[in-house]
């Protein structure tokens, strides 16, 4: 029992290893952070509209750099590892094929939960920035600028020096670097004075950004099913194909005959995305209440489960 | 008496056949036709064949990476799709398929892992296997950056991992300059004294020849021929003669004499060297020189 589970660790490390050494998980990350923070920034510039716009926005960019990432993840450490090759001496080891495909939706888990941290701490800064009355907010925009050059300089030296991995401590202070700049501003205002830590920061969006990172959960089971037969823009395009169809799953639904059996299969086929979307919800004032929570994190277990029993039979008899 | 030869068998392949097919179920190659192969325990087997011939697909099977259309497979007495009998199998792939974002410690550790060796044992072995294949210098190093040469002495490292009982090596010395070539085989051939087995895939001949106890030729997937190699090379009306030289006289005298006896004049050649035998005196000399100068320079003195 004890090698299974160090099977299993080393497998998902190795994974996850690899996945934040990719220099392309920094692009997406950085990308991603961008779009979250500086397109309300403009919206809301152009529009003079508060801080909802900057919510949905992030929140809707969330949901699209997820699905790149889950894609682009499932593949790198799945489809990738059975077209170099490096699964031929991994399977002439004792290792289950059922372990290395859990350990791998665990190593792409992994990778989601923490965009799906950048992505929340993102949101916040986004909100926190988003100009009230056409005013910006000086302070926190001098130390956004100041974001990409404590998170890379660090990085960069150290890999000159020592040959460590560029992407790995870029990431790491990237994320440090956001994590800093949101407790430095969740102390003031927008005009610079001392406020109560936290008072100027819209905290239900961390339990919003959550919520989608267990849809995620879900896409990324499905990339990871894909991704043992598919390359990665295909993966990508279904997913991304997969979400718009779960999106408008209710409305897709009533326009079937009531008891049909395409009814009946679409509603079981479709992933209710529906469930995950917080942003209505946040936009009347409420809250993201615990009971929705738990309920969509069984919702999301069940289906997730169901996806990987077919990921597994599918990638089981593959012969390589 | 029966059970008994079956128990010296490390592999048993009867009539082991490989269909590929296409995405309709169609038949596509016939990658490996009825081919029945057995290894001894203790022996090294040669699978020779020109690109295409079936000698991977064989590999793979071995393996359990591919699944037999019809025959029969056991490796070591067991299914090869069995996960516990991979506990007992190294297995170094043509290609170096490794994680090229990793360094050579980084994924002999990771493999120690999957073989579930832990702590101080799991580290002399590593430290012992890049030591062996002279990759000390170099551990700290991304595997991406490495020639083919190196990349191949980490695959090599990684099959001996788990000190297996059954060896699978294809193109072993691909891509390994000749004095590493000699290394590897002079390895394998302690490795075969220490009474592991060994298949190998290879296309360099003289290689096969230098270590292999037996081999098996493929073509077209099926069985060409097998044996010994000793068997397989001797030729047996012909015979070669080896001596100090003599002067021309008593050449002659020989030569007069065997051609009154069988009838044909003795053809009569110096013995020569192989370039390979050339080239790593050459080399090996020159290290050493270079290794002596620089031992005694002030530098290194200092």
């Amino acid at each position: 029992m004890r090698v299974c589970f160090r099977q299993f660790f080393s497998l998902t490390g190795l994974a996850v290893t690899e996945l934040f050494r990719q220099p392309a998980f920094l692009l997406v990350i950085l990308s991603s952070t961008a779009c979250t923070i500086l397109v309300p920034l403009a919206i809301s510039h152009q529009l003079g509209q508060q801080g909802h716009l900057a919510l949905d926005s992030s929140l809707a960019f969330e949901f699209m750099f997820g699905i790149v990432l889950a894609g682009y993840a499932a593949c790198a450490t799945l489809h990738n590892e059975c077209r170099s090759g490096t699964i031929l001496i991994v399977f002439s080891k004792p290792v289950s094929r059922l372990m290395f495909f859990l350990a791998k939706y665990m190593a792409v888990s992994i990778l989601l939960a923490f965009f799906v941290f950048c992505s929340g701490v993102a949101s916040l800064l986004a909100e926190r920035l988003t100009p009230r009355n056409f005013e910006f907010d000086a302070l926190g925009l001098r130390l956004l600028l100041a974001v990409p050059l404590v998170a890379f300089i660090p990085a960069a030296v150290l890999n000159y020096f020592t040959r460590r991995s560029f992407v790995f401590y870029a990431l790491l202070g990237f994320v440090l670097a956001l994590i800093g700049m949101v407790i430095a501003l969740g102390m003031v205002n927008g005009e610079g004075a001392r406020v109560a830590f936290g008072s100027q920061i819209d905290w239900r969006i961390l339990p919003a950004c959550a919520l989608e990172g267990i849809a995620l959960l879900i896409l990324s089971a499905i990339a990871l099913s894909l991704a043992s037969r598919l390359p990665t823009p295909t993966t990508i395009a279904v997913l991304a194909v997969v979400l718009f169809a779960g999106l408008i799953s209710d409305h897709l639904i009533t326009l079937l005959p009531q008891s049909g059996t395409v009814r009946f299969g679409l509603q079981m086929l479709l992933p209710d995305i529906q469930a995950f979307w917080p942003a209505d919800r946040l936009a009347s004032g409420g809250i993201l209440s615990l009971s929705v929570m738990a309920h969509a994190t069984a919702y999301a277990a069940a289906y997730t489960s169901g996806v990987l029993c077919i990921g597994y039979a599918s990638f089981r008899n593959r012969q390589f | 008496m029966k059970d008994e030869g079956i128990s010296e068998f490390v592999i048993e392949a009867r009539n082991l056949t490989k269909v590929f097919r296409d995405f309709w179920g169609r038949p596509t190659v016939k990658a490996v036709n009825n081919v029945t192969l057995d290894v001894r325990r203790g022996e090294i087997f040669g699978l020779l064949g020109p690109n295409g011939s079936g000698k991977s697909t064989t590999i793979k099977m071995i393996l359990g990476l591919l699944h037999p259309t019809s025959g029969h497979l056991a490796v070591l007495g067991q299914s090869p799709r069995s996960v516990s009998v991979k506990s007992r199998i190294g297995f170094m792939p043509e290609e170096s398929y490794l994680y090229k974002y990793l360094t050579a410690e980084e994924i002999l550790n990771f493999y120690a892992n999957l073989y579930g060796l832990s702590g101080q044992h799991k580290t002399e072995r590593v430290d012992a296997l890049i030591g062996q294949v002279g990759l000390t210098h170099a551990r700290h190093r991304r595997v991406g950056e490495f020639s083919k040469g190196m990349a191949r002495r980490v695959g090599l490292a990684q099959a001996l991992l788990n000190d297996p009982d059954l060896i699978l090596l294809d193109e072993p010395t691909s891509g390994l300059d000749p004095i590493a070539c000699r290394e590897v085989k002079d390895l394998l051939l302690a490795l075969a004294r220490q009474g592991k087995t060994i298949l190998i895939c290879s296309h360099h001949l003289s290689d096969m020849q230098d270590i292999c106890n037996r081999v098996a030729i493929l073509l077209q997937g099926e069985v060409c021929a097998s044996g010994s190699v000793q068997d397989l090379l001797t030729t047996p009306d012909t015979l070669k003669l080896t001596l100090q030289a003599p002067s021309q006289t008593t050449l002659n005298t020989i030569l007069d004499m065997l051609e009154r006896e069988t009838g044909i004049r003795p053809q009569v050649d110096h013995t020569g060297r192989t370039l390979e035998s050339v080239f790593i005196e050459t080399v090996s000399q020159r290290r050493s020189d270079s290794t002596h100068k620089s031992s005694c320079s002030p530098e290194k003195s200092v």
